[in-house]
């Protein structure tokens, strides 16, 4: 009985991709053979792969099974682009919003001329009302400003001019300071907005809280670009459309050695993005890292 | 990661169900996975006629981004034989486009005159052994040796790379030429090579 020729292509391809890993014996290939026969498809399928018995043609096979967009099961590809744009922007929102100085650092600076004019007028020992004894021990001791010489009047003229201004970059800096201590203590993916680097700049990785990173990047990032580099491929499409240019994406390097949470900052479509995805799948991460990583993958010619 | 294995109850699933489920889900893993079912036997049609493998590579994910649009504008009867069409008229497309550039000169010409399955069923080997040794002896070492490991000792091409410390390429392509060089010397022998089947 003849079996049903979707069962029949699936014999064939069993050992078709068998003879491509030079896996058949002489009665496998012959099986082949037959499967070939009265079939055109299978046929001139077949003679393809007779014409070039030197080519990898494994080798291939195995790559169009990486380039392939089912590596994305479940969502089409618009969707996964829609997606991305709207969590990036989100989080871009989020950031943003995070860092907006709070309704008490925004009266604090309107207030500040004011506020430290009076702070300069009071008591240096005398310490505000939230603070307990303990916490005064430990601040440390503001130097004491030199009082005006004498004869100098106390207020107006050039000398109450000058003691505003420097009561109002004293103000400035300890804002400054407070909102460094804010974002020090966010997560590292909220400790600050991640803009996309103008084109043609370094991508750097972001480690996480631990800023001295940043001073002596991994040697592990040199390995990735170098494998960026090497692999980073334009698509066909993007070939016969005379497309290049840097995909940017952005994602978390968990501890187990993967990239998660891929969002996509910058685009060039005509699969580009899919052949970042392929990329940013194949590469060996190192584990025990849980950072944010911002990537710029260049497709050139 | 984001790369998960497909849903294996997709797998069981009929062409006609997959491209239906596809075109009205517009999921990429039921196209995926209907396209994936042919595809080394897309890239055999593409390698047929674009002559490079890296053409054919090309050429298959082509195809499959043409996929994307095309099931949703034409009604498919069949899948399998409208995907057979559309690859060949794909490559031969892109063969007459890289026609232009003065490099690429291979023509698929001899896509009707070239029959390498009925090629390779001509010289399945005779009963009658003496003109076959007679030929296998007149073959170069190479091609005798991974001839008769192939055919006579019934080893696999990867063990006969692995013997002969030898690429799999060269070793298939010993193969494939020796079984050629045999058919020619048979014939010559007077031995009616067409009737070996």
């Amino acid at each position: 009985m003849p079996q049903a020729p979707h069962t029949e292509d699936a014999r064939f391809q069993t050992l078709l991709e068998r003879w491509a890993a030079g896996d058949v014996t002489a009665a496998e290939e012959r099986e082949l053979l037959h499967l070939a026969k009265d079939d055109v498809f299978r046929k001139e399928a077949l003679e393809g792969f007779l014409q070039f018995p030197e080519a990898d043609h494994a080798g291939h096979l195995s790559s169009l099974r990486v380039r392939m967009p089912a590596s994305t099961p479940g969502m089409p590809r618009w969707r996964i682009y829609t997606w991305s744009a709207a969590a990036a922007a989100a989080l871009i929102l989020c950031s943003i919003w995070w860092l907006r100085p709070t309704s008490a650092e925004q009266n604090a600076s309107d207030n500040a001329p004011i506020a430290a004019v009076e702070e300069k007028k009071a008591d240096p020992l005398t310490a505000p009302k939230s603070q307990t004894p303990e916490t005064i021990s430990r601040t440390k001791p503001t130097p004491a400003k030199p009082l005006p010489p004498a004869g100098q009047p106390a207020s107006g003229g050039r000398g109450e001019d000058a003691a505003k201004k420097e009561a109002l970059e004293e103000v400035a800096m300890a804002s400054e300071s407070k909102k460094e201590k804010m974002a020090d203590a966010l997560p590292p993916s909220r400790s600050a907005p991640v803009k996309p680097a103008p084109a043609g700049t370094k991508p750097t990785p972001v480690l996480g809280n631990n800023q001295e990173k940043l001073k002596t990047p991994d040697l592990w990032w040199n390995d990735f670009q170098r494998y960026l580099r090497t692999n980073a491929r334009l698509t066909p499409l993007a070939r016969n459309n005379n497309i290049s240019g840097a995909v940017r994406l952005r994602g978390h390097l968990i501890p187990e050695g993967r990239l998660v949470d891929i969002e996509f900052a910058e685009t060039l479509g005509y699969g580009l993005e899919v052949e970042a995805l392929r990329l940013m799948q194949d590469y060996n991460w190192p584990v025990n890292k849980d950072s944010v990583l911002e990537v710029e993958i260049k497709f050139v010619r | 990661m984001l790369r998960s294995n497909p849903n294996k109850v997709h797998q069981t699933l009929s062409d006609e169900a997959l491209l239906d489920a596809y075109v009205r889900h517009g999921s990429a893993t039921h196209l995926g996975i209907l396209y994936e079912r042919y595809m080394p036997m897309v890239y055999g049609v593409c390698l047929k006629v674009l002559k490079k493998p890296d053409l054919a590579e090309d050429a298959v994910m082509n195809i499959y981004e043409e996929l994307t649009h095309k099931v949703r504008e034409h009604r498919i009867e069949s899948f399998r034989g409208w995907l057979y069409v559309l690859a060949r008229n794909h490559s031969l497309m892109q063969w007459r486009k890289n026609q232009r550039h003065p490099t690429d000169s291979v023509a698929p010409d001899d896509m009707h005159r070239f029959d390498a399955v009925e090629a390779a069923f001509e010289v399945e080997l005779p009963d009658d052994k003496r003109p076959l040794e007679k030929c296998l002896a007149e073959l170069n070492d190479w091609q005798r040796r991974c001839v008769q490991l192939f055919y006579y000792e019934n080893q696999s091409y990867k063990t006969i790379a692995d013997l002969l410390q030898e690429e799999l390429g060269q070793v298939r392509s010993h193969i494939q030429n020796g079984r050629r060089n045999l058919k020619l010397c048979l014939e010559k022998a007077g031995v009616n090579t067409a009737n070996l089947t």
